[in-house]
C-alpha cells in the first residue's frame, strides 16, 4: 500500500514518500506555506486521500496531491495558534479546530465559513499562561457529539456541534488533559481513557466520573498521546515522558483497554517525551511516533515493537500517515 | 478577536504572559469595533490628532486585569502591554491614580462593570473596558501611566504619534530595485 507520512514540527510540514526513511519540505516559494511556520496539526480523512489539512501560527492550510501545495483557508483563526485539527468520521465537509487560547471553531462546509463554538475553557493557565486544547474528538457513535481535552482545564463534551459544552472532571487528579480513547462494548457499555500530567484516567459513565488507573510500568506519570490502531478495538498505546518537553520518554501497550499494560521494545531511547503517536485503520500494523525533541520511531507489528529511523526532525508535535 | 498580550505583573510580583481573546470592546461606555484596537505603539497620524489616557479592565482567571491605555481621536485604542493582575478589584484601586488623577475621579472600575450590566465578580470574559480622563494629549510621544502608591508600583504606556505626512524616507526614498514597483518590460523572477 501506497503510503505518505506526514509531521507537523515547528518548522511547517514534513512529508515522507519512503516509509518513514526521508522527510522533506516543499519549498516556501512554490509549496504555499511558509515552511518555518509553526504547525501543531496535520489531519487526513479516509475519503479525501492525498488530502492534508495542517494548524500552524499562520492560519489554516490545505494540502493536497492533486496540486502539489498548501492553499490557505480562511478562517477567524489567524492569529491564534491552531493546535488540534478533527474532520467528522462521517462527513470530512465537518471540521472543528481547537486552538490557543482555548478555543473551538468549526465549519460544516469544508472550511468556507467558519463558528466560534461557544466553549467556556479557562482564560488563563498558571503554568502555561495560556489554555490550550490538546485534543478533539468526534463521538464514535454520535455524530453531533465532541469530545475535547485542554490543558489545563479538563475534559468537555458538547452533544449538540458545539453549540454548548459540559466541563466533565468528576475524579480526575489534573485537569492538564491530553487525549482520550473510546471503547464501545457489545453490551452498549462504554469505556474512556484520558491521559493526563498524572497519568491515565478511566471513565465508565461516558465521562460523568474519572477514576486514575495505577500503571506500575509507567516510569513517569506525565501521559501524553493516546491512539488505538484500529477503530473501538481493546488495543491502545500511550506515551509517556518525565516531563514536557523531557529528556526521556517510553510507551506503553495495553490490549485490554487500560486493565493491563506492557512496556513497548523500543531500537533506541527516546531523548524526550514521546509528543504523538500516529495510527490509520488502513492498516493496524503501521504506526508511527515521534519525540517531542525530532526523534521519530516506527512500529510495523501494531506497537509492540519499535525502531527509530535514523532521520530526525527538529521539534515535531504531531505525526501521521495515510494511504495515497 | 483580538489578543491582547499583556506583560501581567500580579500583587507579589509574579510574571505572566497570556494572551487574552477580547471579542467585545468599550471605551466610555460605547461599543467600539474591534479592529479599533492595537497593541501597536507607533502610529501614523493626521496633525491634529489628540489622544487621551485611559485604563483598561479585563477579567482573567480568577481575577482582573488592568492597563493603561490610550484612545486616539481618530478612534484607534492603543493598549499596553504591561498590566496588573488585580485579585481583589476593590482593594485600594481609589488610590491608583491615571497620570495624577485618581481613579476615584477618573471613574472606578466597579462603574465600569456596572455600565455593562455586570456587577462584582461578573465582568463578562472576553470585554475589554475602558474609561478615558477627558484630558487630552498630543506631541510626539504621548503616555498613560497608571499608578499604585500602596504597592510603590507604575504601569507606562508611551504611544508614539508620527504625522501620516511624514516619509520616513525624506528626499532619500530608493527606486524600485529588481521586481519590487511598477515596471513594462519581463522581469525574471528571483526563483
Amino acid at each position: 500500500m501506497a503510503y505518505k507520512a506526514y509531521a507537523a514540527t515547528m518548522q511547517s510540514v514534513w512529508f515522507s514518500e519512503d516509509e518513514g526513511t526521508s522527510w522533506n519540505r516543499l519549498l516556501t516559494p512554490t509549496g504555499g506555506f511558509y515552511n518555518e511556520a509553526r504547525t501543531w496539526a496535520v489531519a487526513t480523512h479516509p475519503d479525501r486521500p492525498g488530502e492534508v489539512l495542517a494548524g500552524s501560527d499562520q492560519g489554516l492550510y490545505r494540502y493536497s496531491e492533486e496540486t502539489g501545495r498548501f492553499d490557505y483557508i480562511p478562517s477567524p483563526m489567524d492569529g491564534l495558534h491552531i493546535l488540534r485539527i478533527a474532520q467528522s468520521p462521517v462527513d470530512p465537509n465537518i471540521i472543528v479546530c481547537g486552538t490557543r487560547p482555548a478555543e473551538i471553531f468549526i465549519s460544516e462546509d469544508n472550511g468556507a465559513t467558519w463558528t466560534r463554538s461557544n466553549l467556556d475553557a479557562s482564560t488563563e493557565c498558571w503554568f502555561i499562561n495560556t489554555s490550550r486544547v490538546t485534543s478533539v474528538h468526534f463521538d464514535p457513535k454520535d455524530a453531533d457529539t465532541i469530545w475535547i481535552t485542554v490543558e489545563i482545564d479538563g475534559v468537555f463534551k458538547s452533544t449538540d456541534r458545539g453549540k454548548s459544552w459540559q466541563m466533565i472532571i468528576r475524579g480526575l487528579h489534573d485537569n492538564d488533559t491530553h487525549d482520550l480513547v473510546f471503547r464501545d462494548h457489545e453490551d452498549g457499555s462504554r469505556t474512556v481513557l484520558c491521559s493526563t500530567e498524572d497519568g491515565v484516567h478511566r471513565s465508565r459513565d461516558n465521562g460523568e466520573t474519572w477514576e486514575q488507573l495505577q500503571i506500575p510500568q509507567a516510569k513517569w506519570d506525565y501521559f501524553r498521546s493516546l491512539k488505538q490502531p484500529a477503530e473501538n478495538s481493546d488495543t491502545v498505546i500511550a506515551s509517556v515522558g518525565d516531563k514536557p518537553s523531557g529528556e526521556a520518554g517510553q510507551l506503553l501497550i495495553s490490549r485490554d483497554f487500560g486493565e493491563t499494560w506492557d512496556v513497548c521494545e523500543m531500537s533506541h531511547p527516546a531523548n524526550s517525551t514521546i509528543w504523538s503517536i500516529g495510527t490509520n485503520p488502513a492498516d493496524t500494523s503501521l504506526l508511527f511516533c515521534a519525540t517531542i525533541f525530532g526523534q521519530i520511531f516506527k512500529s510495523t507489528d501494531g506497537g509492540q515493537s519499535w525502531h527509530k529511523m535514523k532521520r530526525e526532525l527538529g521539534e515535531i508535535r504531531m505525526i501521521t500517515w495515510a494511504p495515497l | 478577536m483580538f489578543l491582547l498580550k499583556p506583560h501581567v505583573t500580579g500583587p507579589k510580583g509574579q510574571i505572566t504572559t497570556p494572551d487574552i481573546v477580547v471579542d467585545c470592546l468599550i471605551v466610555d461606555g460605547q461599543k467600539r469595533a474591534l479592529g479599533l484596537l492595537t497593541h501597536d505603539a507607533w502610529q501614523g497620524v493626521e496633525p491634529d490628532a489628540k489622544a487621551q489616557a485611559g485604563y483598561g479592565v479585563m477579567a482573567l482567571g480568577g481575577g482582573a486585569l488592568i492597563l493603561p491605555v490610550l484612545v486616539l481621536s481618530n478612534g484607534f485604542v492603543v493598549a499596553a502591554r504591561c498590566a496588573w493582575r488585580l485579585n481583589n478589584l476593590d482593594d485600594h484601586i481609589g488610590e491608583v491614580t491615571l497620570n495624577g488623577a485618581g481613579l476615584s475621579e477618573v471613574g472606578l472600575p466597579s462603574a465600569l462593570i456596572a455600565q455593562v450590566g455586570a456587577k462584582g465578580d461578573a465582568l463578562p470574559r472576553g470585554f475589554l473596558l475602558v474609561q478615558t480622563s477627558g484630558e487630552a494629549l498630543s506631541g510626539p510621544v504621548v503616555t498613560a501611566t497608571l499608578s499604585d502608591p500602596k504597592l510603590d508600583r507604575s504601569l507606562t504606556h508611551n504611544l508614539h504619534l508620527t504625522s501620516v505626512e511624514q516619509d520616513r524616507w525624506g528626499d532619500a526614498r530608493p527606486q524600485p530595485r529588481y521586481s519590487v514597483g511598477p515596471t513594462q518590460k519581463e522581469v525574471p523572477h528571483f526563483i
